[in-house]
């Protein structure tokens, strides 16, 4: 049985859409067999992020109404021969499909993968509980910034309220500005999780090859010098199990670390 | 007749000196400077109620009264002359703070975090062992006490009990209430990081240190002394 873990915030626009992309490629680079599944009905965007869109034929509606087989629904990805999407349907709406067949979709595709990462729509209505009803595992996206930390907040009270056996959730920090840290600009990862009190489970950083790959449809972690595909990375590892350390400030070294380690005193 | 010297703090209003009402003003002012004298620097900077009980005090002597109270770094604020000074230094205090009436035994212990959206209602007292975080809710009846950051909204004495307190370990609320009295915390205030009680004093709620603080504080003073 593979994992089922849902990608949620409960804040719009903080990254879960391109988390999901990029954990998911860099889960299927790494050898697992992935689905991504869009849990966004009547916002998709997953697609779109994975350059699928002119792809889809059946969608995540049209399986759970049996309208389509679960294999003909799943897109497989461009460019990993183990990376599988599940879309979510535009033209329908989040109350189309209930939380119980989520489940016994979400319950099916784990049997045949892996990983299975959903994609949850912003809010905590219909879309989201319907999207953490057949996870295990839930991966909170929150940005450095008081009211991205409140909505979190408020997500993982709902999650740890539900009726099952879950894992505690586990967090990501994302579009981290470094310089703004230290300076005292945005929120320090330290005081996020002493109020959220949940894992870290990695910090990704701002970054412009995100724009970039998301409009071309390519996810950031096949960029080499994208430093968010490297955050990206590391957190895949970890989800299989590997210690990666978490470096502050993940992938954005100051000059003096890199010539520590160039010089061979760095161990990080 | 009484013949001390009486010197008493009080909260609100500062130091309270009753003089004896017998004898030479003068000689009592000596006895006052040799009291003082022999209270080193205590009570420097303290603002000073005269009570002289049954006694007319002339200008001259109101002004050896303020310069014996100045040479001990005391500031005069008033004389007041007449009545029976023992018996309304007894009466309560307007100033002092309640003490917090012994609840009722009707105690809700919670044992994890409170998040944002999440509300405990409670009639008597909650005890919250985790934290409250900002957009979560406590309200009892009786007294809340937070072993943790209390960060969101807390009412107690929802019912009216204006002597019902709310005690944090890290006390920063958005908001607290006590009975029907609303305070926040002012703007660009540091947080203390010891326990501090926030309970109503007059119209207003006050936030002080807890009493563990206070003991805290004793024994560290006595530590460093054994430390020598």
């Amino acid at each position: 049985m593979g994992q089922v873990i849902v990608v949620t915030s409960g804040k719009g626009g903080v990254g879960k859409t391109t988390t999901t992309a990029n954990l998911g490629t860099a889960l299927a680079q790494l050898g697992n067999r992935v689905v991504l599944v869009d849990a966004d009905i009547g916002l998709r965007n997953l697609d779109v992020v994975m350059g699928l869109e002119n792809r889809i034929v059946y969608d995540l509606v049209d399986v759970v109404e049996g309208n389509a087989r679960l294999k003909q629904a799943l897109i497989k990805d461009k460019r990993s021969e183990n990376l599988y999407l599940l879309a979510a349907a535009q033209t329908r709406e989040k109350k189309d499909v209930s939380a119980e067949q989520m489940k016994n979709l979400t319950d099916q595709l784990a049997r045949e993968f892996d990983f299975v990462l959903l994609d949850c729509p912003a809010g905590i209505e219909d879309g989201f509980k319907n999207a953490i009803a057949g996870a295990q595992k839930a991966i909170i996206v929150a940005n450095p910034e008081v009211s991205s930390v409140r909505d979190a907040d408020r997500v993982i009270g709902l999650w740890d309220a539900q009726e099952g056996e879950r894992s505690p959730a586990m967090l990501i920090v994302n579009r981290v500005r470094p310089r703004m840290v230290a300076r005292g600009d945005m929120l320090e990862i330290d005081d996020m999780l002493e109020m959220l009190a949940v894992d870290l489970l990695g910090v990704v950083p701002e970054d412009d090859h995100i724009i970039v790959s998301t409009n071309r449809g390519e996810p950031a972690v096949y960029s080499r010098d994208s430093k968010a595909g490297k955050a990206f990375h590391n957190i895949a590892r970890r989800l299989m199990g590997e210690a990666v350390p978490i470096l502050d400030l993940e992938a954005d070294e100051s000059f003096w670390a890199r010539f520590k380690r160039i010089v061979g005193f760095g161990r990080s | 007749m009484r013949q001390d010297i009486i010197i008493r703090g009080t909260t609100r209003t500062g130091l309270v000196v009753l003089l004896p009402d017998e004898g030479e003003f003068a000689a009592v002012l000596q006895r006052l400077e040799d009291r003082l004298a022999g209270s080193g620097r205590f009570f420097a900077g303290g603002r000073v109620r005269v009570h002289v009980g049954n006694r007319q005090l002339t200008a001259e002597d109101s002004e050896a009264l303020e310069q014996t109270l100045q040479r001990a770094g005391m500031v005069l604020l008033s004389v007041k002359e007449g009545g029976d000074p023992v018996a309304e230094m007894q009466a309560p205090e307007a100033g002092a703070p309640p003490a917090p009436e012994p609840s009722p035994g009707n105690a809700l212990v919670i044992t994890k975090t409170l998040r944002s959206g999440q509300e405990v209602r409670h009639d008597g007292d909650v005890i919250v062992l985790g934290d409250v975080n900002p957009g979560a809710m406590v309200v009892a009846t009786g007294h809340i006490v937070v072993m943790g950051a209390l960060r969101g909204v807390a009412h107690a004495g929802c019912a009216g009990n204006r002597t019902a307190i709310v005690a944090a370990t890290k006390l920063r609320p958005t908001q607290l209430r006590i009975a029907e009295v609303i305070g926040r915390a002012p703007d660009g205030d540091a947080p203390q990081s010891y326990p501090e009680v926030a309970r109503i004093r007059g119209d207003l709620i006050v936030v002080e240190a807890s009493a563990e603080k206070r003991q805290a504080s004793a024994l560290e003073a006595v530590g460093a002394k054994e430390d020598r």
